[in-house]
């Protein structure tokens, strides 16, 4: 089994919490930078401790994650991580143009040589509020900017494009990415539309902010779709994201995990524009969704499967279970809290106590 | 409407000779007739319909036209345009079949698909196994005038399916031609 380190560049000064968008004075810039210092230092440490990937993702207007163009922080970890794979996960392909979203990923495996993996993301609800666009129609945006992307990875010869959302000309990127016919690509969904698109399209398939249960029931119907569709998906076609926090010992890990900033989730924390979204045809009313992200314990959410605490032997055993139930291969693990020193121990527990541990899986 | 071709202020209303079955690509042709004139249709258009067809233009010293190719029909677009170049203004061809996937020649005049000097847009629906999309890169690289763009979403009868699409670049391309990869439409939303 491998893993990646998931660094969100959360800001590390105090801001309100759930608010959306957080308005920007509250952003001391020497404290951002130093975030931005943070999670690159945080990067290089898994890269040297033996991470497999790295995972950068896109978000806005918050002070959760401070990588609206995740590309760009990709292209400082191109210099910094010297062995790990770069995961973008993702661009938020329904409010971005498609063509420079090729063009970013290819320009990144070229500086890479080959090391970059590409999700493709459609976005939380909020997302479509920040460039102005219409939530219902980010399915349908998704789809067609995939194809386009697709397409100018691998048409020789330059090429215009008429669409339902997009219309080009002449498309006829440099550089061509480094791996062919183009670097793997994920998307993200536990819903059976998400595992249908993923097995026609031939796309790994991730899972965020579920539970074992949901996962498991999700990845066998993706596995079930794409058999129907020809192929059958291999362990790495399968992400399951898990926040994580390792130490010494078990006690340890809870004791720093009671005195980390509460969980706070980083979507639907603006009422207005809930209601609106819920007013469109996007997701509908998800009660799962929010049965999922409902506050829970801790103890809860370990046996859930919504975080690794403990020793690196304890969190091994939560790992296999994943493995077991999810069958997935790659364990996309964003910090499960942010203690300075103990975090860096954390990332270096888990990469030479825990990854050892989870390879035969 | 965003992608909506403006009616040019010179070479308005092009003469149009369309090349495809008759009962096909109404609502199409009725999208395309409203900025350019279709002078003609020919629905079964063979090889010596087309000579015919060009010999009539020259012996009325008639204005150039541009083509209009539904699938099959591409082969005898080429033929006129070879035998009468002076007379064919552009070439439009909608999903064509003169090599397939693989770059092989599936009908007679593909060896001199690079003699036409006459700019060709070639359209190749993202869903249509006849005219597959991987098919379009060999139109390119035999003829660099000429140019690709891909429908989306559009199978085998891109005319019925994305009438609104295709008549946009039909439209645009007949009226400038190679300039139609410059975007004329405006984009400020308000004054």
């Amino acid at each position: 089994m491998k893993a990646a380190l998931f660094c969100t560049s959360r800001y590390i000064g105090d801001t309100p919490q759930g608010v959306w968008p957080l308005p920007a004075k509250y952003c001391e810039p020497e404290t951002a930078a130093r975030s931005m210092e943070t999670t690159l230092e945080q990067f290089r440490l898994a890269d040297q401790f033996g991470f497999d990937w790295v995972t950068v993702a896109e978000h806005h207007f918050s002070a959760l994650s401070m990588t609206p163009n995740p590309m760009i922080f990709a292209g400082a970890l191109s210099q910094v991580v010297k062995r790990a794979k770069i995961a973008v996960l993702g661009p938020t392909l329904p409010i971005l143009n498609p063509v420079r979203v090729a063009e970013e990923f290819a320009m990144l495996d070229a500086m890479t040589g080959g090391r970059i993996v590409a999700g493709m993301m459609r976005g939380t609800p909020n997302e479509y509020v920040t460039y102005n666009f219409n939530p219902s129609e980010s399915r349908a945006r998704f789809a067609e900017a995939l194809e386009i992307i697709r397409r100018a990875w691998t048409e020789p010869e330059p090429f215009g494009w008429q669409g339902r959302y997009y219309q080009y000309r002449s498309i006829s990127i440099w550089p061509r990415p480094i791996q062919q016919p183009h670097p793997p690509i994920y998307m993200s969904g536990s819903s059976p539309e998400a595992g249908e698109f993923a097995a026609r399209n031939r796309l790994g398939l991730g899972f965020a902010f579920t539970t074992i249960g949901e996962a498991a029931k999700a990845a066998a119907y993706f596995r079930e779709q794409a058999r129907l569709a020809g192929w059958e998906p291999k362990p790495d076609d399968v992400i399951y994201r898990v926040g994580f926090h390792v130490a010494e010992s078990d006690e340890e890990a809870f004791a720093d995990m009671s005195r980390a900033a509460p969980r706070v989730a980083l979507t639907n924390s603006n009422a207005a524009i809930s209601a609106a979204i819920a007013d469109t045809a996007y997701y509908g009313r998800d009660v799962a969704q929010a049965t999922r992200t409902a506050t829970r314990t801790l103890q809860d959410r370990i046996q859930s499967g919504q975080i690794l605490v403990g020793s690196p032997e304890t969190v091994a055993r939560q790992i296999a279970r994943i493995r077991g139930e999810i069958g997935a291969g790659i364990l996309d693990c964003p910090l499960g809290a942010q203690l300075g020193d103990k975090t860096l121990r954390s990332i270096e527990l888990f990469g030479t106590k825990v990854l050892p541990r989870i390879r035969e899986l | 409407m965003s992608g909506q071709a403006k009616p040019a202020t010179s070479g308005a209303h092009e003469a149009i000779l369309w090349l495809g079955a008759s009962d096909s690509a109404a609502a199409l042709k009725r999208l395309v007739a409203q900025q350019c004139r279709i002078v003609a249709s020919a629905a079964q258009a063979t090889a010596p319909l087309a000579r015919a067809l060009g010999e009539a233009l020259a012996s009325l010293g008639a204005e150039r036209v541009s083509l209009i190719a539904e699938r099959d029909r591409a082969a005898a677009a080429l033929l006129l345009a070879l035998e009468r170049p002076e007379q064919i203004a552009a070439i439009v061809l909608l999903a064509p079949r003169i090599f397939d996937a693989g770059g092989a020649a599936i009908v007679e005049p593909a060896a001199c698909f690079n003699a036409v000097e006459v700019p060709i847009l070639a359209l190749f629906g993202t869903k249509d196994a006849a005219a597959p999309p991987e098919a379009a890169r060999h139109y390119r690289q035999r003829n660099p005038r000429c140019h690709l763009v891909f429908v989306y979403d559009a199978g085998e009868a891109m005319s019925d399916e994305r009438p609104d699409a295709v008549a946009e670049l039909v439209i645009d391309f007949v009226t400038r031609r190679d300039r139609f990869v410059v975007r004329q439409h405006a984009d400020m939303l308000f004054r």
